[in-house]
């Protein structure tokens, strides 16, 4: 009786003892998987005039053949904007490229707001704009890429059992340029810089515990923050250019 | 204890050859529709001619190890065609008796790929380039026009090879409509053409001119693809 019950005892304390081990593995990493992100705003121009009822397009750059805006992030800046205004509507980019095709291609759509007006004097691209009351693109450029790595990990499966042994690391970037045009004055009228550095873990003992920066996700909630901010003419802090 | 031992034998084998069949060549059938694209019509009518090779293209890759094995899209560049110039003339479909303006044989001249696993570059790319020629309702040739299209599809997670090249390929089928949609009214022969008939374009050349320009100056071309890919397996 005194043996079970001194088994019991030990059995207990060694759970206790990886149960805090696990713990503390957890704090520290969830600690540390975080990410930095900085955003910088320039205001072009003061007012901008929006009116209830105004569309805005988030459209990502793809003309460029080394980096792909990702169009997760691009859907994911049109949610921010849509959930954090509510007098203006979000157009989503697959949609608005589709209707107008071929002027918003990655090798067509215009680089700067006065190629713009060359595509309104297009036939039917002007009235097809002012029927869905677009007034702002907000185009962004740039990418988010692994910047580095390091660590390892052994996974082995046999009889008795399998799992997981080491640690890994790695580092992610984003680097974006958010420019904000009129459409109506065909000029840009506001500009945001986003950069993010986030490191994910992944220790393993027996079972690989994930714990990721989502590095990609923070720069559109940072940037999308900041473009809610904008809309709404909230930005005392922010520096101004005129 | 050999029912656990064989259960696990099991589910390893499962698991090997799942891993063995990610790793095999992909087979493509390429679904999907260009949009129609926003352009003025011409006063145009016109003839798309297909041949049997266009209709039916599929890509068969002849080198061992590429992540290709076979891409079939002889049907989406058809409906590409047919979608963008059924907006820009009026087209005449199948026997008519109707006189043509012009007549229109597109030809695939080339095609080219790359995959992740070849380049190191989390990207699918698809090169297409076409041959239009451009006959006049005298059977002769009035224009030769080469265009070329580019797709890129960056990799995701639980995206398949088969779903992320057919994305790239029908990518690189819009950018070919793309150009064809701006870049045909301003073909030398196609505005020759419509100054002789006296029935002007409702489009505007000149800014659909400098569009195309640009357009054309961002090129991104496949030079050799093959030497690329080499080069990266060395490493």
């Amino acid at each position: 009786m005194n043996s079970v019950l001194l088994k019991g005892v030990l059995n207990m304390k060694h759970m206790w003892k990886f149960s805090r081990l696990l713990f503390a593995i957890g704090l520290m990493a969830m600690a540390s998987a975080c990410t930095t992100i900085n955003v910088d705003q320039v205001i072009l121009q003061e007012d901008i005039g929006l009116i209830e009822g105004d569309s805005v397009v988030v459209l990502g750059r793809h003309h460029s053949a080394q980096f792909e805006t990702e169009p997760s992030l691009i859907k994911c800046l049109g949610n921010r904007l849509g959930r954090g205004t509510n007098n203006i509507n979000i157009i989503p980019e697959d949609q608005f490229v589709d209707q107008f095709y071929p002027w918003f291609e990655a090798r067509t759509a215009p680089i700067n707001p006065k190629k713009l007006r060359q595509v309104l004097d297009q036939p039917g691209v002007a009235e097809r704009l002012k029927s869905l009351n677009v007034r702002f693109f907000v185009w962004v450029e740039g990418s988010t890429e692994r910047t580095g790595s390091a660590g390892s990990m052994t996974c082995s499966i046999g009889p008795g059992g399998g799992g997981c042994f080491g640690f890994g690391t790695w580092e992610d970037t984003s680097d974006y340029e958010t420019a904000i045009w009129n459409v109506d004055e065909f000029k840009e009228i506001g500009r945001i810089s986003t950069d993010a550095v986030g490191t994910s873990y992944m220790p393993a003992f027996v079972v690989p515990i994930p714990l990721l920066a989502g590095v990609e996700n923070d720069a559109c909630q940072g940037m999308g923050t900041q473009l809610v901010k904008f809309f709404a003419n909230e930005s005392p802090k922010l520096k101004t250019l005129k | 204890m050999f029912d656990k031992t064989t259960q696990l034998i099991r589910s390893m084998m499962v698991i090997l050859v799942l891993g063995i069949l990610s790793a095999c060549a992909t087979s493509v059938t390429v679904t999907g529709q260009v949009p129609e694209p926003l352009v003025a019509k011409l006063p145009l009518t016109g003839q798309i001619q297909y041949s049997n090779e266009f209709t039916r293209y599929s890509y068969a890759e002849k080198e061992k190890g590429r992540a290709l094995s076979n891409i079939d899209f002889g049907q989406a560049q058809v409906d590409l065609f047919d979608r963008i110039f059924s907006k820009l003339i009026n087209l005449i479909q199948g026997e008519s008796e109707q006189t043509a303006d012009l007549r229109i044989v597109p030809e695939l001249l080339d095609f080219q790929y790359t995959a992740p696993r070849e380049t190191k570059q989390n990207l699918y790319e698809i090169w297409l380039k076409y041959r239009l020629k451009i006959i006049g309702n005298d059977d002769q040739e009035i224009a030769d026009w080469v265009v070329k299209g580019y797709g890129k599809t960056p990799t995701a997670t639980l995206t398949s090879p088969a779903k992320a090249f057919n994305s790239a390929t029908n990518i690189a089928l819009r950018d070919v409509g793309a150009q064809l949609a701006i870049g045909f009214p301003t073909q030398p022969a196609i505005e020759d053409l419509l100054k002789r008939s006296g029935k002007p374009s409702e489009s505007i050349p000149e800014t659909a001119a400098a569009i195309v320009e640009t357009a054309t100056a961002s090129d991104s071309e496949a030079v050799d693809v093959t030497e690329a890919v080499e080069a990266v397996s060395d490493e």
